[in-house]
């Protein structure tokens, strides 16, 4: 009957109970609105990914790295993989934002086997109460080539990612440089190098000589022992070789414009060792055309290593590093 | 008897008592949990911007001596600024800035010299852009010019220097913001 379900005051809310409930919630809301910080304690912890990959992009690029065995230790941890300690592209503490070349080249080299990449994420400070993952990329300013091998670096799996972008130079190494365009006396076609007093043994890689700011053509690269004979020994290609613009030249005559920037490269091949164990081609001729050198006369040579006037200067390009980190440990 | 039979405003104690657990194991739960977040506030954003502009001029501002670049040395800008704005020198510095893609496509900026002129502390706007909007970051740097770079410099150094015979030390400004 109708009258009978009308009546049923089973199930139904107590005015008294609804009335003491609503006294409450306004007391409390009122109580956790004008009291701040009552609940601060109590809080669930957030991690802010933008604070870890901030701080995984300053160890990259402005610290240099660590490696550390008890007394041994030290910055060029490329050198000593096995005793890695922290990774660090930098070249050094005092320049903040130049990345090496050669950190660059042993980082690709360590990823080169995936199973590294835990190691390379664990010395980046990336894995301590929480398991993070991170991806690096280099691409240099301009032309877009990228210097890290982004296949050794795993794929994102969450949309929970910051990123951050960090403009450095990259140094791709030393190398002579001859700004032939600052010193209008004592031109001529000849500009001569000198390896004087240098042990065969030091040297270990190729030496490069910048040639850039002057006009005209390069005919050959010769070499003497005493600094009078020069004879021709050298073949282009595997002792000597160009690069024009940063791209190998095929040939070893060619004309520069002004605006070209010419490598000539000595591979370590090149050099024979003497009875003392010194370099036997102590000098090195470059002859061109007109007066395209400075300083051009002979018997004035510059030596490669260290010459006051051409110091060996580190080869800096801009690029531009950008750093993923993400977090699958508390996903879900 | 009656008093003892009757039900009503007794706690069912066993519903009770679960409800309160699961009530309690959830707030638990919810103030033991960590999160990951990616903030998208303002702060993180201008963060990542600062830290563009700031590189920018770190990159830029690198011993000559030691080191070759496709880009010039901040000090060869500085001392070779004639005093006027948006003059040759300083596009070159802007290619710098823009060509090579030291700041971001969506971002624009303004160069300020603030320098010390034996009378007063000048601010001179170098590259102007625009005005830069609420939400703007400035990272700055110091440069200091020597005697040796004054006189390799331009006349308008050698002027303010000709009377004091000492360093000038010139605050570079970057301000930065998105279009």
């Amino acid at each position: 009957m109708a009258s009978k379900a009308l009546m049923d005051d089973s199930g139904q809310i107590n005015l008294d109970f609804l009335f003491g409930v609503a006294v409450f919630l306004l007391t409390f809301i009122y109580a956790v609105t004008f009291i701040p910080g009552l609940f601060t304690p109590y809080q669930p912890g957030a991690i802010d990914l933008s604070s870890v990959a901030y701080r995984t992009s300053a160890i990259l690029v402005e610290d240099p790295g660590w490696y550390s065995q008890g007394s041994v230790n030290g910055t060029d941890w490329e050198d000593n993989i096995g005793l890695l300690s922290r990774i660090g592209l930098a070249d050094d503490k005092e320049h903040p934002n130049v990345l090496s070349q050669s950190k660059i080249d042993c980082l690709n080299e360590i990823l080169a086997n995936s199973s590294n990449y835990t190691i390379v994420r664990d010395h980046m400070g990336l894995h301590g109460s929480i398991e993070y993952d991170v991806s690096v990329s280099i691409k240099m300013n301009g032309t877009g080539t990228e210097l890290v091998n982004t296949s050794s670096w795993p794929m994102r799996s969450t949309t929970n990612v910051e990123s951050i972008e960090r403009s450095v130079l990259v140094d791709k190494g030393k190398e002579m440089c001859l700004d032939m365009g600052n010193d209008q006396v004592n031109r001529g076609s000849l500009f001569n190098v000198n390896l004087t007093n240098i042990t065969y043994s030091s040297i270990t890689g190729n030496l490069t000589i910048r040639i850039f700011n002057t006009s005209g053509t390069i005919n050959n690269v010769l070499w003497s022992s005493n600094g009078a004979n020069y004879i021709s020994t050298w073949i282009y290609g595997t002792d000597y070789f160009y690069y024009v613009n940063g791209v190998y030249y095929p040939s070893s005559t060619f004309s520069i414009n002004s605006n070209d920037i010419v490598e000539l490269v000595i591979a370590p091949s090149a050099f024979y060792s003497d009875v003392n164990g010194l370099v036997l081609n102590k000098y090195i001729e470059i002859s061109g055309t007109g007066s395209m050198f400075q300083d051009s006369s002979t018997g004035v040579s510059f030596n490669y290593f260290h010459d006051k006037k051409y110091p060996l200067k580190s080869i800096c390009y801009p690029a531009t590093m950008r750093l993923e980190v993400w977090s699958d440990a508390l996903a879900g | 008897m009656r008093l003892q039979d009757d039900s009503r405003g007794q706690i069912y104690t066993i519903e009770g008592i679960v409800a309160s657990f699961i009530l309690l194991s959830v707030l638990l739960f919810i103030l033991q949990s960590n999160s990951i977040i990616v903030p998208q506030t303002e702060r993180a954003i201008d963060m990542k911007l600062y830290e563009k502009a700031s590189d920018t001029l770190v990159v830029l501002d690198r011993n000559d001596n030691d080191s070759w670049s496709t880009i010039q040395p901040l000090k060869t800008y500085v001392a070779g600024w004639n005093g006027a704005p948006g003059e040759a020198m300083m596009t070159c510095l802007d290619n710098n800035i823009s060509e090579k893609k030291m700041l971001p496509d969506q971002v624009e900026y303004n160069l300020i010299f603030v320098y010390n002129n034996s009378t007063a502390l000048n601010s001179s706007t170098v590259i102007y852009h625009g005005i830069p909007t609420d939400n703007s970051v400035v990272a700055t740097r110091l440069v200091t010019l020597n005697d040796n770079d004054i006189s390799t410099g331009s006349s308008f150094w050698k002027t303010i220097n000709a009377t004091r015979h000492q360093p000038e030390t010139i605050e570079v400004k970057l301000i930065c913001w998105y279009l």
